[in-house]
C-alpha cells in the first residue's frame, strides 16, 4: 500500500511539475487549465502520459490529454485578439511562444492553445477550439478585448483546426476572422506520408470517404465563413500549396473576403519571408 | 481599260494605306529615352489585324485601332544594369492598349531597379486575329535580345511583363513561343487567363477570337491548358476584390504552374479591385514592388548560376 502510495504521489508530481514548467517558462500572463479528458465532454481516450521535448525554446507536446490556455496580453491592447492553434501533423502540439510574445508586443491578445491530440477522435481538438473562443469572448471585459474581433489561426495541422474552427462553429464560437499559415486543408490529397498522415491521425486508419469529406475544410465553406488571410511556400513539400489553393478557390465560391501570398521559397515554414509573413498578418488582424 | 482599272484599284489602295493615321507618343509623354515608330505594320508584318481605321487615343492615354507596332524603350543606367530585360505589354482588354500606367509607368519603375524595357504599342487582335499581338510581344523580345546589348541586357534575362488583358498576352506568348525563345520570366498583373468558367472577361476572348469562336477556341487559349514544364517562372500580382477578372484566372495559372513544377509566386492583395499597376497610390504598392523586386533577383541569382553552370561544362 505505502509503495503505492509512493507511486501515485510520483506520478501526480511528474504530471503536475511537466504542466508548472510549461507554464512557468511560457512567459504568458496568465495559464489555464481548462479541462481534461474528465471533465470534457468527449475524450481522446490516450491512456499515455503527456511527453514534452523542448528545444531552442519550442516545445513538442505528445499524448496531450489536458486543454491549457496560455495567454499573452499587451501593454497596449488594440482590442485584437488572436487564438493560436499550433501545429504538429495532429500527433503533437508544437508550441511557439516567441510568436505569441511578438503579437503581444503589436497589441494583440494573443492565446495559445495546447489541445488535446484527436488520438481518431475528431471532435476532442473540435471543442477545444470552441471552448477557447468561447472563452475569449466570455472574458473580453476582464482582458480588455472586443468580443467581436476574436479571430483564429494555425499552422500546419493547426491551420486545420483553425479553419475547420471558422467554417463550422457558430454564434459564440465563431471567429471574426482567420488566419492560416501553410495549412493543411484537404484529406483527399495523397502527395506525402505527413498530408494523409494528419488526417489518419484526427479520424483513425479506417476512416471513410465520407469522413474525410466532413473534414476535408475546402468542402465546408459557406457564406459564413469569416474573412481569412493564408500565406504559404511555393516548395512546401509537407503541405503542398494545393491545400490552400482549393481553400482559397472555395472562399472565392461563396464570396468570404480574403487575401492569399505564395512565397517563392521557406518550405514547410516561413524562414524566408519572415518580415512579409509578419507584417502581412499583423496588417490583416488589426484591420478589423 | 484593263490597265486603267488595275492603276485605279492600285491608286485606291494606296491612297486608304497612306492616309490610316497612326499615333507615336512624344519622348516627353512617355519618358522614353528611345522611340521605334513603325517597328512594323499590317503590310509589314507576318500577319495583318485588317483594321482600315484610324489609330486612336484619348486623354488617358488609351489607343485604340492600332495598326502600327512601335516600341518606346527605356535603358537602365549602366552603371545600375542588373542584365536582365522586360517587355512591358500593358492591357486594355484586347480593345485598347491602356499605355499610361501599364505600359509607361511600371517601365520607370523596371528602369530604376537597373532592369531595361520595351513597352510595346501592339496591333490590336481586332476581333479574331489572334497571331497578330502574339508576333508584335514576340518580335519585342527578339528586339531587347539582339539590339538590347547595347543597353547591357543579357539575351538570356529578357523577361515579360503583361497587366490585364496584357497578362493574357504575355502568358500566351510565355506558352505559345518555342522554348529558345521563351521569356526568361514571367510577370503577370491580375491578367486574364481563363475562358472557361462564370468568372471570364468574355470581351477579351471575344476581341481575340472573334464573336464566332468555339467553346473548345476559348478552352484552348485559356492559358491554364497550355502551361508545360518550360513555362517560365512567374509571379501573379492582384488584388482579392477584383471583379473586372475575377481572382479565379490567376488561381487556375498558378495550379498549373505548381502542377508542371514552374517556379512560381503569387499575391492576392485583400483590396485594390483591378488596374492598380503603376499607380502609386495603391494601398499595397509598397508590397507589390517589394515582393516584384526580390523575384527580380532570384531570377538574375538564377540566371548566374545557370550560365557558371552551363561554362564548367
Amino acid at each position: 500500500m505505502k509503495k503505492l502510495l509512493i507511486l501515485v504521489a510520483a506520478l501526480a508530481f511528474a504530471t503536475t511539475a511537466t504542466a508548472q514548467t510549461l507554464a512557468t517558462e511560457s512567459g504568458a500572463d496568465e495559464v489555464i487549465r481548462y479541462w481534461d479528458n474528465s471533465s470534457a465532454p468527449h475524450s481522446n481516450y490516450d491512456s499515455k502520459a503527456e511527453k514534452i521535448v523542448s528545444s531552442s525554446g519550442k516545445y513538442k507536446v505528445s499524448h496531450t490529454t489536458e486543454t491549457v490556455f496560455y495567454i499573452f496580453k499587451p501593454q497596449r491592447a488594440t482590442g485584437h485578439s488572436l487564438v493560436i492553434f499550433p501545429g504538429g501533423g495532429y500527433k503533437t502540439v508544437n508550441l511557439n511562444f516567441g510568436w505569441a510574445k511578438w503579437l503581444a508586443a503589436q497589441g494583440i491578445t494573443t492565446m495559445v492553445v495546447k489541445y488535446r491530440l484527436p488520438n481518431g477522435h475528431a471532435e476532442v481538438p473540435l471543442e477545444d477550439a470552441a471552448a477557447a473562443i468561447e472563452y475569449m469572448r466570455d472574458n473580453a471585459n476582464r482582458l480588455g478585448i472586443d468580443p467581436q474581433k476574436v479571430g483564429v489561426s494555425g499552422s500546419s495541422a493547426g491551420g486545420h483546426l483553425a479553419a475547420w474552427s471558422s467554417v463550422v462553429l457558430k454564434g459564440n464560437q465563431k471567429p471574426n476572422f482567420a488566419v492560416l499559415h501553410y495549412p493543411v486543408i484537404s484529406g483527399h490529397i495523397w502527395t506525402n506520408k505527413p498530408q494523409w498522415s494528419t488526417f489518419e491521425e484526427l479520424l483513425g486508419k479506417w476512416r471513410t470517404p465520407e469522413q474525410i469529406d466532413n473534414h476535408s475544410v475546402e468542402l465546408l465553406v459557406d457564406g459564413n465563413t469569416p474573412p481569412t488571410l493564408i500565406l504559404h511556400c511555393h516548395d512546401d513539400l509537407l503541405a503542398p500549396t494545393i491545400n490552400s489553393t482549393l481553400y482559397y478557390k472555395a472562399l472565392k465560391h461563396h464570396g468570404v473576403k480574403a487575401s492569399y501570398h505564395i512565397y517563392p521559397s521557406g518550405g514547410h515554414s516561413w524562414k524566408d519571408y519572415k518580415k512579409q509573413w509578419t507584417e502581412a498578418t499583423k496588417e490583416w488582424v488589426l484591420s478589423f | 481599260m484593263k490597265k486603267l482599272f488595275i492603276m485605279i484599284a492600285t491608286a485606291a489602295i494606296a491612297i486608304s494605306a497612306s492616309a490610316q493615321k497612326t499615333i507615336t507618343l512624344s519622348l516627353e509623354q512617355s519618358g522614353a529615352d528611345e522611340i521605334i515608330t513603325n517597328f512594323w505594320n499590317n503590310s509589314k508584318a507576318p500577319h495583318s489585324n485588317e483594321e482600315t481605321r484610324d489609330e486612336k487615343i484619348n486623354e488617358r492615354l488609351h489607343f485604340s485601332q492600332t495598326s502600327q507596332t512601335d516600341f518606346y524603350i527605356y535603358k537602365a543606367d549602366p552603371a545600375k544594369a542588373t542584365g536582365q530585360g522586360i517587355v512591358v505589354l500593358p492591357g486594355g482588354g484586347y480593345s485598347k492598349v491602356c499605355i499610361a500606367h501599364e505600359g509607361f509607368a511600371i517601365a520607370k519603375y523596371y528602369r530604376d531597379l537597373g532592369i531595361s524595357c520595351v513597352v510595346v504599342k501592339y496591333r490590336l487582335p481586332n476581333l479574331g486575329h489572334k497571331e497578330v499581338p502574339l508576333e508584335d510581344a514576340q518580335a519585342a523580345l527578339k528586339y531587347m535580345r539582339t539590339k538590347g546589348k547595347k543597353w547591357g541586357v543579357d539575351p538570356a534575362q529578357v523577361g515579360i511583363c503583361g497587366s490585364s488583358a496584357g497578362g493574357h498576352l504575355a502568358a500566351y506568348t510565355s506558352n505559345f513561343t518555342e522554348d529558345k525563345a521563351k521569356p526568361a520570366f514571367s510577370i503577370l498583373f491580375y491578367p486574364v487567363i481563363t475562358g472557361t468558367t462564370w468568372a471570364t472577361h468574355q470581351n477579351t476572348f471575344q476581341y481575340l477570337l472573334g464573336k464566332n469562336r468555339t467553346q473548345n477556341e476559348q478552352f484552348y487559349y485559356s492559358l491554364e491548358n497550355r502551361v508545360t514544364t518550360t513555362t517560365p517562372p512567374t509571379i501573379l500580382l492582384l488584388s482579392d476584390d477584383d471583379l473586372t477578372v475575377p481572382p479565379i484566372s490567376s488561381i487556375l495559372y498558378y495550379e498549373a504552374l505548381k502542377a508542371n513544377g514552374v517556379p512560381a509566386t503569387m499575391h492576392i492583395y485583400p483590396s485594390g479591385g483591378h488596374g492598380w499597376c503603376g499607380h502609386d497610390e495603391f494601398k499595397y504598392a509598397n508590397e507589390y514592388q517589394d515582393a516584384l523586386a526580390d523575384f527580380l533577383k532570384i531570377q538574375s541569382k538564377n540566371a548566374a548560376e545557370a550560365k557558371a553552370k552551363k561554362s564548367k561544362k
